[in-house]
């Protein structure tokens, strides 16, 4: 009798926990003209982007949901509380940072990260950023990684600021995106000047420890002309029984023969609406890597998206996702080629397991000026079980003749013949499907840094059990 | 009205979701039949019960037109030809085609039309258990024309439904059809042809959704664009829990011969079942310069290496055609 292998969720225990901490400074829930200007006076907002907060939330108010995203019904943001007081000034050395928090990120590990293969660090608690940091070696480089906050009111960055703030996701993007932009906080800035390799990855964490509550970091990265940096973002959060809300935003812009390569592990508490921003434009010669890990939340909806507007500027996407019991996660990327000789590469993995949906969605776009331009899109889904779902809506869309367009995309489960093949090779059937597993999940977690590898690796935990009698 | 409804919508920015067609009120047309042995014809008032690829609005835009029945009770060697010839005015016909257990027929539709008719054809198909039906469609209609192609099949145990649809002339054609495969081992077999010059646009949505244990579907769609020619192909295997042991693949090859033409391909695996194989290829690009190289190193001019190309993704898409007076129309056309 064939007995079916279990695959356990993903497990995400360890980081399923919160220290007592005092009661939180929270402004009420909801989102309204009040609470908006509330936030910017926390804030010290200047008068910009007081007016920027309050357009965007008309914006948000007037915008539908779009028809086609996952369910959000179990989001009600009139319970959402976008805002959490902070009683910590942000510090630059760990000893520094109150007890209760530096014990949360010890546990998940970045001091040790950071001490052992990162250039900086920037953590984020709840609103706000609590700690800031960076090798000697990249700041004396010229690199900036700093709070965006921060660079707002300093006079060296302000006017970059205000240059590069929401013009790549326009505040009318979507409506989450115009949710952040009312009510951001938080969240970094980098500068990598022209020339300089920055010879390890930069992190940014994000913890939300609050039950009930959103948050809407934004991260602006500028690589400037042949300048190359890998900047690495993880969040995650302790389940509570309330919906919690995730709209970030992460702005790239990648100059000419520039790289940037933008990892993501995302293991956020399965309470979790992920509905994230992230966009790339890269130009001449320069190139996008995203790396994405999709293994937390209830739902996510998440598109990086890559605009290349140079000539021969190239984009690369590797992601892959885990959707466990009651998880939704709509993932996929974007990729405009608007200049000629441009390049893109998706290459995507998805396992469903005990009811959990995966969606894949993309799309490819080859304008008429991107003579000459190439794009090849994979994507594997694997269906553990007939509980769960498995899409992929891929959108290939090209104006010019003068292009090169491939896809494809593979649904199903593990093969008998496969497994035949390995167990007749000595194998048991239990070692042979956890081969096929890690194996199938090999192409995206060797992009991954050596430490998320094995992270993954630990994350997609195997149990095997049952046998061919 | 829209039509050709995406399965599961994506980015209203993609235009991809649905189609609005501008369908006034449709007057009632009566192709011309040649009926083989073994097919009874009779006209029925039945609205259409079953799901089809352009949808709901233009089942309920048609819905009183009289409805064409053909029922099918035996193997038939000969095929039933459908000539459909659309005038000024908006014409449309309902046709169901039933096929009784273990009987087969082929059937060949010619849609022509004056210079600017419009044609709106709704098909029902449907193949009880061990049938056969082979549907041969051939688009030449007038050069401002509009053409609406309608197709809805429900597919039982062990059935096989061959749909050859080639679209080449007509300035809007827009195509839909839905294979409900419910037996174990229905199957769905479709084969989509097109070549497209000056500003001609074809819509298209194919839809397999599987059921049935074991059942397979296969939709190839190729073809050619030139000029300002547009295209949109929406494809969907959908495979429902229960469907074990089932296969489907779709593939798409469009080649794509001036840089003014545009070409939109969303194709969609859905699945709730894990013991299926689902698979998707799409290629979509301009002529393989090695390939060009050699046909022109072989004395072929670049006109006739285009005209080469078009027929050929024309040849490819006819195989299961076997009626040879539908075969010698098509290669008439295509010369």
């Amino acid at each position: 009798m064939k007995k079916k292998t279990q695959v356990s969720d993903v497990d995400t225990s360890r980081y399923d926990f919160y220290f007592d901490e005092e009661p939180k400074d929270m402004l009420k829930s909801g989102v309204t003209p009040e609470i908006i200007d509330e936030i910017s006076k926390e804030k010290n907002d200047p008068e910009w982007m007081r007016e920027f907060r309050q357009n965007a939330l008309r914006i948000y108010n007037e915008m539908p949901t779009a028809d086609w995203w996952p369910p959000l019904d179990g989001l009600d943001m009139s319970e959402i509380v976008t805002y959490i007081r902070s009683k910590v000034r942000m510090k630059n050395k760990w000893e520094d940072v109150p007890e209760n928090i530096k014990n949360t990120f010890e546990r998940l590990g970045i001091p040790q990260a950071e001490r052992e293969s990162l250039s900086g660090v920037g953590a984020q608690y709840d609103s706000e950023l609590v700690y800031h940091n960076m090798r000697e070696e990249a700041r004396a480089d010229g690199v900036v990684y700093m709070d965006i906050e921060g660079a707002m009111r300093d006079k060296r960055y302000e006017k970059m600021i205000r240059d590069y703030f929401m013009k790549l996701v326009p505040v009318d993007d979507h409506k989450f995106a115009a949710l952040h932009a009312a009510v951001w906080s938080g969240g970094s800035f980098v500068y990598v000047p022209k020339g300089v390799h920055v010879e390890y990855p930069l992190q940014s964490y994000f913890r939300l420890n609050a039950m009930g509550a959103g948050q809407f970091e934004h991260t602006l990265i500028i690589v400037d002309e042949d300048a190359y940096l890998h900047f690495i973002e993880g969040c995650s959060a302790p389940k509570y029984y309330k919906a919690s809300l995730h709209a970030g935003c992460v702005e790239i812009y990648v100059k000419k023969n520039a790289t940037m390569r933008f990892s993501s592990i995302e293991n956020w508490s399965k309470n979790m609406y992920n509905l994230n921003t992230k966009r790339a434009i890269v130009e001449e010669g320069g190139k996008i890597e995203w790396i994405s890990g999709s293994f937390g939340s209830h739902t996510s909806s998440l598109y990086p998206m890559s605009i290349l507007n140079g000539k021969g500027a190239r984009a690369e996407f590797t992601s892959i996702s885990f959707a466990g019991a009651g998880q939704n996660l709509d993932t996929g990327a974007k990729i405009i080629h608007a200049a000629p000789d441009t390049s893109s590469y998706m290459n995507t993995r998805s396992i469903s397991k005990s009811g959990g949906i995966n969606t894949f969605r993309s799309i490819v776009k080859v304008t008429k000026k991107a003579r000459g331009s190439k794009s090849s899109v994979s994507c594997e889904s694997l269906m553990l079980d007939s509980l769960s779902k498995s899409n992929t809506i891929p959108v290939m869309d090209v104006q010019t003749s003068f292009a090169d367009v491939g896809h494809e995309a593979k649904i199903g489960r593990i093969g008998d013949d496969e497994i035949f093949y390995l167990t007749s090779r000595g194998l048991s059937e239990e070692e042979a499907k956890a081969l096929i597993v890690r194996g199938f999940c090999d192409d995206v977690s060797k992009e991954l840094p050596i430490e998320y590898a094995m992270e993954m690796n630990n994350l997609i935990s195997m149990e095997m059990e049952g046998s061919i009698g | 009205m829209k039509i050709n409804h995406l399965s599961v919508p994506t980015w209203d920015k993609c235009s991809v979701n649905e189609v609005e067609v501008p369908l006034g009120s449709v007057l009632p047309f009566e192709p011309t039949a040649d009926l083989p042995s073994g097919v009874l014809a009779e006209v029925s008032n039945e609205p259409c019960k079953i799901s089809t690829g352009c949808g709901e609005e233009f089942s309920h835009a048609l819905q009183n037109l009289p409805k064409q029945v053909f029922t099918v009770s035996k193997k038939c060697s000969s095929a039933l030809r459908l000539d459909f010839d659309f005038k000024k005015s908006t014409s449309g016909s309902r046709i169901q085609i039933h096929t009784l257990p273990n009987s087969e027929l082929e059937v060949v539709m010619n849609y022509s039309s004056s210079d600017s008719g419009t044609g709106a054809v709704q098909i029902e198909i449907m193949a009880d258990d061990n049938s056969r039906i082979n549907l041969v469609q051939v688009v030449d209609a007038g050069k401002n024309s509009m053409l609406i192609n309608d197709i809805g099949m429900t597919i039982s145990t062990n059935a096989k439904v061959t749909l050859t649809q080639v679209y080449l002339n007509g300035a809007k054609m827009y195509g839909g059809a839905h294979a409900e495969l419910l037996g174990e081992g229905a199957k769905f077999d479709c084969n989509t042809g097109y070549n497209l010059k000056d500003s001609q646009l074809l819509d298209l949505n194919l839809v397999a959704i599987h059921r049935g244990k074991k059942s397979v579907s296969d939709i190839k769609v190729r073809g050619t664009l030139s000029d300002k020619s547009e295209k949109i192909y929406r494809g969907t295997i959908d495979f429902k829990t229960g469907a074990s042991g089932s296969k489907g693949a779709e593939s798409e090859e469009a080649l794509l011969l001036d840089e003014t033409v545009a070409s939109k391909t969303v194709p969609l695996i859905l699945c709730t079942e894990d013991d299926v194989e689902g698979a998707h290829g799409a290629s979509i690009g301009r002529l393989d310069e090695k390939v060009e190289y050699y046909l022109k190193s072989r004395g072929l001019s670049e006109k006739q290496i285009r005209k080469l190309m078009a027929k050929a993704k024309i040849e490819a898409t006819i195989k299961n055609v076997r009626d040879k007076m539908a075969l010698d129309r098509i290669r008439e056309l295509i010369k």
